[in-house]
């Protein structure tokens, strides 16, 4: 690692040295002399303490919160420790900011005063406005001597990351066309008494069954009661495939969607099981979520995958590796905006 | 339309960094400390401007009051830099500024200026005993207390350098031009090998230290708003003033400068520089050119002399002080024939113009020739009676003004010698020995007028002087009264405008020199009935003339006849503007135009330390009266006006004291409250929770590790400083995070509930005080 140094300065003070040795040969001054001596002294001084101040400096990077919502402003924190007696006026953090999710990045450097023998802290308020992993990454620190002749780099890389998740009261929830028509259905279901499952069997009555689900026609039939055996549609039914194919808006849009709904339905009671295409592990990841937590842990595991650009190719692998499931809510882009659209796997 | 607070206010955004990611706007609201990083930057030019002028005044041993000078530049550049608190102080400060400072100007001017040349002079001085100089031609110090008039200029000099220096240094940190504005000056010592003192010196370093590292550190700007935080062209953040790195900045390099300066003034003492090193060939050769920029200013670099000898033709007042000129003015070849001094006459006033200040003459052949005098000693002479004599002098005009150098008698009155020539004049002494009367003549009557506007002070001064007797008595009586009573010297003061020269010199103060001396005595002469006439010309005493180079023994062709020193030479005498001298010619009825000189002899001159004189300044210089001998018995006593001056001033440190705690105190309160009335709802609930948070983290440590509100608010209950059930917590929490983080507007409900939690510690608090006293 470079370090750097500023030659005009250097000139510029050698010059102001030379007039100063000059006028100190012509008067022969003792306050020229005192002059001297300091200007002589200073740059050897300054440029030793921003070494030893360079080795002395340690950084901390801090998000004080792992999960925020989109849109609003969450803050990391630049320490500076300094344990020293030494101070420097100007010593710079380079910070790189990333969205790993998107593989979006950028560098800038934050230029901190640091005091003597103690931390110096500063609150970077960020506002992030799409989903995703961000992490923040103080990859080096350069000390500038008091002179400011030199610029002494020092590795650091210490990072700290932050799940953006989509903001709870989303104004524009795109389109639910399909999935409300399904869902009301649902419910009205619940309702009527319902619920909202299928006969997967015919068995005879076992002591304990739900009068509701005796097989009355078929009891009369056969003079026995029967039961009709059934199992819970609701894993069929609410599952959730998103579709994370597009630009990294069109994603961004369609991931807010998706975990609208999967909120909404969580906060229903609803069990969901939310799938996305693992472009790295080339399989879907199928979360299974029964609470809000489960939600963030998905999609904190959804940020580590990467977004890909053919959108068509997920609902020929569900149907191809998933055909048990008979229907799910696919959540993907249709006309230009995030939509969810139930598909039904013959 | 913007309101008048806001119109500077520049609108700021986010900055962003890549898509999605920016950081907030809300970042340019962590405020920079200004007023602390103002006192900072305001102490960097009081170490400057302070530094600069006391490294001068003490290299140059210009006596003045330290500590009046401190304290007056120091809160000068204090107030100077907080001038940049905002456009708005900025803009009426400086306006504030300059009127103050001009309307002080002017009411000082006497003393700034006196003061100013004071300075001036004593580098003349230094410089001619250093350039080894003949003599230098002073300017006039219109006060006769140095020490005050330093004291008061400087302030103003320094104050000027503060507002200089405040402008490169608060906005731009300009070092060079600093370094030019406090260095170029304090070279002028420098050359002449006079070292300022160490305390100045080390001011002057580490101002200049601290300037170049806040330069080099690149975080010194002022901007509109007091943002913390600036960014670049490329979005790198920046911070713009941080007041405890500077203060430690401040603190290390006062160590480093005292450090250096302490280590090398032990290995080299200052005093070994002195003068120690042998100039070089460079210094030498400036030598001559540096002599003729300090004698004759700039005009000197172009050998252009403007020299006056001294002589100011009749014009009185506008002069506080005598500045000697020790440059030879006219070259004498004379023989010595008297213990009395030669006076040879240029000027001859007959009417006084009160007020103008001015004497003038009646006609040139009037003034000049004393022509029955001169032409009855020629007659005695060519008779050869005893006591007579006829000599000539050989006048030299090296740098005088061109005009007629008379002797007395001389036939000569029309010879003028001008610059660069030289004339002989022809000449018949009278001796004292010489009895023989003069034919009375007719003598004009303006040699007994006396100006309506003095009448009434010369008749008080001759009542009260009780002058009476024959006109030799009287011009004897005058001559005492002055030697007892009214002293001699080169800094009486300037006469006020408006006052006419001799009433202010007779009447209120009671001090001069040869021309206040003269020209009193022409009037008070007249006033006794003796016909009078004030003249200017040069004196050279009988000293003068016997230090003199003898050029030849044999005098023959310079003079003859009697001698009251017997057998002399031919003397070649150097006449300066030391020389420069004012008399009064008086008519007597036996001997005609007869020389009068009363000036006393000088006396050593008064010091007096900085607050009598201030004492002095306010009392209108009256100190050397006896009721004040009677009252200064055992201790420091400070005059009635004064202790008012101290107590105003002190009162108005007080209350400006007071004015700025109030601000201090204020102003976050206004500016919060403004803040609040402005915001909404979610942006005050914000605002309430952390104020009260501040409040609460002064006493509670550990909740200064609580970055966000979960873990706040789950230490405040934890303590119980906020009561709440686990449902209402995720609430509350609930409600600050969306206050804090969402754009939706939070329920009205949700606002009150929370204020209303976040006021139990206060009633809480209200509560414990009651039963503390109940207790």
């Amino acid at each position: 690692m470079k370090n750097v140094i500023h030659f005009g300065r250097i000139i510029i003070y050698g010059i102001l040295f030379a007039i100063t040795v000059s006028l100190y040969g012509f008067l022969h001054s003792h306050l020229l002399l005192m002059i001297m001596t300091l200007m002589a002294a200073a740059p050897v001084l300054s440029v030793l303490l921003a070494f030893y101040l360079r080795n002395k400096l340690s950084v901390r990077i801090l998000a004080p919160e792992s999960d925020v919502l989109r849109h609003s402003v969450s803050y990391v924190s630049l320490v500076v420790q300094n344990p020293s007696y030494i101070m420097s006026l100007d010593v710079k953090l380079k910070l790189h900011v990333q969205n790993l999710f998107y593989h979006t990045e950028n560098s800038i450097l934050v230029s901190l005063p640091t005091r003597m023998h103690g931390d110096s802290e500063t609150m970077l308020p960020m506002r992030l406005t799409m989903n995703g992993a961000v992490q923040y990454t103080v990859e080096d620190l350069r000390v500038l001597d008091l002179l400011g002749f030199v610029e002494l780099k020092k590795k650091v890389n210490l990072s700290a990351e932050v799940n953006v998740l989509p903001e709870r009261n989303r104004k524009e929830q795109g389109s639910l066309s399909d999935f409300s028509g399904g869902f009301t259905e649902t419910e009205e279901n619940n309702k009527r008494g319902n619920d909202f499952s299928d006969v997967n069997d015919v068995r005879e009555y076992i002591p304990g069954d739900r009068l509701m689900s005796i097989h009355w026609k078929l009891s009369a039939k056969r003079d026995i009661l029967m039961v009709k055996d059934r199992v819970s549609m609701s894993d069929q039914q609410m599952v959730i495939l998103t579709e994370l194919a597009g630009s990294i808006e069109e994603v961004d849009d369609t991931i807010s969607l998706t975990y609208h709904l999967c909120r909404s339905l969580i906060e229903e009671k609803i069990f969901v099981r939310l799938l996305w295409w693992s472009e790295g592990r080339s399989e879907f990841a199928d979360n299974r979520l029964f609470s809000i937590d489960d939600l963030k842990d998905a999609f904190s595991r959804m940020y580590y995958d990467t977004i890909y650009a053919d959108p068509e190719k997920t609902v020929a692998y569900m149907r191809s590796i998933k055909p048990e499931l008979k229907a799910y809510v696919h959540v993907c882009q249709k006309e230009g905006k995030a939509d969810a659209v139930i598909v039904e796997q013959e | 339309m913007p309101s008048l607070w806001n119109r500077n206010k520049k609108k700021v955004s986010g900055i962003a960094l890549c898509p999605g990611i920016s950081i907030d706007e809300s970042f340019y609201e962590m405020k920079e400390k200004r007023l602390k990083t103002l006192f900072m930057k305001g102490v960097i030019v009081y170490l400057l401007s302070m530094g600069s002028i006391g490294c001068y005044l003490s290299a140059m041993d210009c006596e003045f009051s330290a500590i009046t000078l401190n304290i007056i530049l120091f809160f000068s550049a204090i107030g100077c830099a907080y001038l940049y608190y905002n456009r708005i102080v900025e803009n009426v400060g400086y306006l504030f500024l300059f009127a103050a400072f001009f309307g002080a100007a002017i009411l000082f001017r006497d003393y700034i200026n006196s003061g100013f040349y004071a300075v001036v002079n004593d580098t003349l001085e230094e410089a001619a005993i250093y350039l080894d100089m003949e003599g230098m031609q002073q300017y006039n110090e219109r006060i006769s207390n140095r020490y005050l008039a330093v004291t008061i200029a400087m302030c103003f000099i320094g104050i000027v350098t503060n507002i200089l220096l405040n402008v490169y240094i608060s906005r731009r940190m300009q070092y060079i031009v600093a370094i030019v504005v406090v260095m170029t000056v304090n070279l002028v010592p420098l050359y002449f090998e006079h070292e300022p003192d160490t305390i100045y010196s080390l001011m002057l370093l580490t101002g200049i230290t601290l300037t170049y590292i806040m330069k080099s550190g690149q975080h010194y700007k002022v901007h509109t708003t007091d943002q913390a935080f600036e960014t670049d062209k490329k979005n790198n953040l920046k911070y713009v003033y941080n007041i405890r790195s500077v203060r430690q900045t401040l603190l290390l390099g006062v160590i480093y400068v005292i450090l250096c300066v302490s280590v090398m003034s032990l290995a080299f003492p200052k005093d070994t520089y002195d003068g120690s090193f042998p100039d070089n060939k460079y210094k030498m050769a400036t030598m001559e050119t540096a002599a003729n920029l300090f004698a004759l200013g700039l005009a000197g670099l172009f050998n252009f002399y403007p020299n006056t000898g001294g002589l100011n033709g009749g014009t009185l007042g506008g002069v506080s002080s005598i500045h000697l000129d020790y440059n030879t003015d006219l070259t004498l070849h004379v023989t010595p024939y008297s213990y009395e001094p030669i006076y040879l006459k240029s000027f001859t006033g007959a009417v006084y113009l009160p007020y103008t200040n001015k004497w003038l003459s009646l006609s040139e052949e009037d003034e000049k020739n004393n022509a029955y005098e001169e032409d009855f000693l020629e007659d005695a002479y060519e008779k050869h009676e005893k006591y007579t004599a006829k000599g000539y002098m050989e006048v030299l005009n090296v740098e005088a003004p061109n005009a007629i150098y008379l002797p007395y008698y001389s036939p000569d009155h029309i010879k003028t010698v001008y610059y660069g020539s030289r004339a002989t004049y022809e000449y018949y002494p009278r001796f004292a020995a010489n009895t023989e009367e003069v034919p009375a003549h007719d003598i004009p009557e303006q040699y007994l007028d006396i100006p309506e506007e003095n009448f009434s002070v010369i008749r008080n001064f001759c009542r009260e002087a009780g002058f009476s007797g024959t006109d030799d008595e009287i011009i004897e009586q005058v001559a005492a009264y002055y030697q007892e009573n009214i002293p001699y010297t080169i800094r009486p003061g300037a006469t006020p405008r408006r006052e006419d020269f001799i009433n202010y010199f007779l009447s209120e103060n009671k001090k001069g020199y040869c021309a206040h001396f003269a020209s009193a005595a022409t009037l008070i002469f007249r006033y006794m009935g003796i016909p009078a006439r004030y003249v200017e010309g040069y004196a050279v005493s009988y000293n003068q003339i016997v230090d003199g180079e003898l050029l030849n023994e044999d005098y023959g062709d310079y003079y003859d006849g009697y001698s009251e020193l017997g057998k002399t030479g031919l003397v070649e005498v150097n006449i300066t503007d030391a020389d420069a001298h004012a008399w009064v010619e008086v008519y007597d009825d036996r001997y005609g135009w007869v020389v009068v000189d009363p000036t006393p002899a000088a006396g050593e001159e008064d010091t007096v330390d900085f607050w009598s004189a201030f004492q002095d300044f306010f009392d209108d210089g009256d100190t050397d009266n006896a009721e004040d001998d009677d009252q200064g018995v055992g201790g420091l006593r400070i005059g009635d006006d004064v202790m008012r001056i101290v107590a105003i001033a002190v009162l108005s440190v007080f209350f400006i004291a007071l004015l700025i705690l109030g601000i201090w105190v204020l102003v976050p309160r206004i500016r919060y409250a403004i803040a609040y009335h402005r915001a909404g709802i979610n942006d005050r609930l914000v605002m309430q929770y952390n104020r009260y948070l501040r409040k609460v983290r002064k006493s509670e440590k550990p909740l200064q590790d609580k970055m966000n509100y979960r873990e706040q608010i789950e230490y405040l209950t934890e303590q119980g400083m906020i009561s709440m059930t686990e449902e209402e917590k995720e609430k509350f929490i609930d409600t600050l995070q969306e206050a804090g983080f969402s754009d939706r507007e939070i329920a009205e409900a949700d606002y009150a509930q929370a204020v209303e939690y976040l006021k139990q510690k206060e009633a809480k608090d209200r509560q414990k005080a009651r039963n503390k006293r109940k207790d």
